[in-house]
């Protein structure tokens, strides 16, 4: 453990003193306060478009530190050799790959907590400035959770990024693969549902059905944890994801453990050349 | 403490990428405890490969590599070495003394003994008042001493330096070579990859040479070049004549003994029998 704290620490540091981290997480900010204006423009959704507007930003400001700085974690590592200095330890490749992971992960959350706080900071001040009127309900515990839900969106996307990390060298190949991963995840669901609209109960497209349910088993459909609603709705998560609220939750973190651990099995094998 | 039997080693091929290379053909050395073993060659000999085999970043395709008694080559046995890479990167925006709790850290070093045995390296690899620089600021050179005390901060028996002297100006080599001889001195294992031989030569006693994946010597420097040492005879009129051969030597002797006004023997140094090892190799 002291070793996979050790090496979360030095990518944490490494992370936070890099100028563009700080720059996407300034951008991101600026962005969120940007969203201030829109109270002159919309009157009754003006709750929605700000805490949609918010959690965008959230989610894209998120996707872009995976896809633009922790796809290159592992790579960096190899392509400049300090995976050599590093290893020289007694880290295991096991250890090494969750160190850089917990590291990342502890960026990715440090910068969406800032992100996370300013938006709810700003949804409490529109909802003040408009009044009850305008802006009836919001649930603090059900921004938490929608937070959470969005973090765990991202927090599996790094997990697939370590994944590929962990199977191809270069970090340019891993940024497109976990890009491509994001898009059929995104899209799945859509096929899948106008696929049995199309199609209803035809015996014929039973096949192609459970190859695109199977297909849900390795691109997992992320929309059930998109909560956002759940944060200026009268009812509960339950009501609006038809499902109990831990359950999405725990598949997911039961996902990312499947990944992290085949990530690691895989790394454990690999030469580094 | 370190024995390669019979290793082969093979990169395989890669797509728009140079074909497979056998890398180490059926090498076999060992480093035994408390000596110091320098292991050259040119470039592609297998020297980086030997030490990627050893530091278990690589597995072989035959033979055995036994480090430290162990085949397997479990991580934790890296508490017992300490590595220099040949190209000393770390994350750059790290301090040195970072670096230094990392590296103290992984081995399970508490706070304080980190802080003061990194006390203690930085002042002898006179970096001290740098440690709180970034390791991106630093000089080639530099980052190659704040290397060398990660390597060293566990205090290790077993050291694998990897052109220990890459980076370094004349007086850092000689820091360098006097910090080993001390470390030798202490009973630790080196084996240590150089490019620079007359560095080796005030280093080690023993060598391996390496070439095209094959050792093709591995024993003492002095028995290398004794047996190809030239002869000077300086002669009564200011002549002097270098001989090669035993025999051609009496025959002059015998000959000229009364013009013979002094002679010497000039031995062959690292470098020539290097070359000349290299040169006779007949694959």
């Amino acid at each position: 453990m002291n070793r996979i704290i050790a090496l979360a620490r030095i990518t944490f540091l490494n992370g936070l003193r890099r100028n563009a981290v700080w720059g996407l997480c300034l951008f991101a900010l600026v962005l969120e306060i940007c969203g201030m204006f829109f109270v002159d423009f919309f009157g009754r959704d003006l709750g929605r478009v700000i805490s949609d507007f918010q959690f965008s930003i959230m989610w894209a400001a998120g996707m872009i530190f995976i896809l633009f700085y922790a796809v290159q974690a592992i790579a960096w590592d190899e392509g400049h050799r300090s995976i050599d200095s590093i290893l020289a330890r007694p880290i295991s490749r096991t250890e090494y790959v969750l160190g850089t992971m917990a590291g990342l992960s502890l960026l990715l959350l440090c910068f969406e907590v800032l992100l996370g706080g300013l938006a709810a900071a700003e949804l409490l001040w529109a909802r003040s400035l408009v009044g009850e009127a305008y802006f009836p309900v919001f649930s603090g515990l059900h921004f938490c959770v929608a937070w959470g839900g969005l973090q765990l969106i991202l927090l599996a996307h790094l997990t697939v990024a370590m994944l590929i990390s962990a199977v191809i060298r270069g970090a340019f190949p891993v940024m497109l693969i976990t890009l491509a991963y994001s898009l059929i995840c995104s899209g799945l669901p859509v096929v899948r549902a106008s696929m049995s609209q199309a199609h209803g109960g035809n015996a014929s497209d039973q096949g192609m059905v459970t190859v695109l349910q199977g297909m849900g088993m390795l691109f997992p459909d992320f929309g059930r944890l998109d909560l956002k609603d759940a944060v200026l709705s009268h009812e509960g998560i339950e009501a609006l994801i038809g499902m109990q609220a831990w359950l999405p939750f725990s598949m997911i973190v039961l996902y990312m453990v499947l990944i992290l651990f085949l990530a690691c099995l895989i790394y454990q094998r690999r030469d580094i050349l | 403490m370190i024995q390669f039997i019979e290793v082969h080693k093979t990169y395989p091929k890669q797509i728009n990428r140079s074909p497979a290379k056998h890398a180490l053909k059926g090498v076999s050395f060992a480093l035994n405890q408390g000596k110091t073993l320098g292991l050259i060659g040119q470039n592609g000999a297998g020297k980086s490969t030997s030490i990627r085999l050893i530091m278990g970043y690589m597995r072989p395709d035959q033979g055995e590599v036994i480090v430290l008694q162990d085949e397997k080559n479990n991580p934790s046995l890296r508490q017992q070495i300490g590595y220099l890479p040949e190209t000393s990167t770390f994350p750059p925006n790290l301090t040195c003394m970072e670096l230094l709790y990392f590296a103290g850290r992984c081995c399970d070093m508490p706070r304080k003994a980190i802080a003061e045995r990194a006390e203690t390296l930085l002042k002898r690899l006179g970096i001290w008042h740098d440690r709180n620089r970034r390791l991106s600021e630093y000089s080639k050179g530099m980052q190659q001493r704040a290397s060398f005390a990660a390597a060293l901060i566990h205090d290790p028996q077993l050291l694998i330096l990897d052109e220990p002297m890459s980076g370094l100006d004349p007086i850092g080599r000689s820091e360098i070579i006097e910090l080993i001889h001390d470390l030798r001195s202490q009973g630790k294992s080196i084996l240590f990859c150089s490019h620079l031989l007359d560095d080796v030569e005030r280093i080690t006693g023993h060598v391996a040479i390496l070439h095209q994946g094959n050792v093709l010597y591995d024993g003492a420097i002095a028995n290398l070049c004794a047996d190809h040492s030239d002869w000077s005879i300086d002669m009564r009129n200011g002549e002097t004549i270098s001989v090669k051969h035993e025999e051609k030597l009496s025959l002059i002797l015998h000959q000229h003994a009364d013009q013979i006004v002094g002679m010497r023997q000039i031995g062959e140094n690292l470098q020539d029998a290097f070359v000349r090892v290299i040169r006779e190799y007949q694959p």
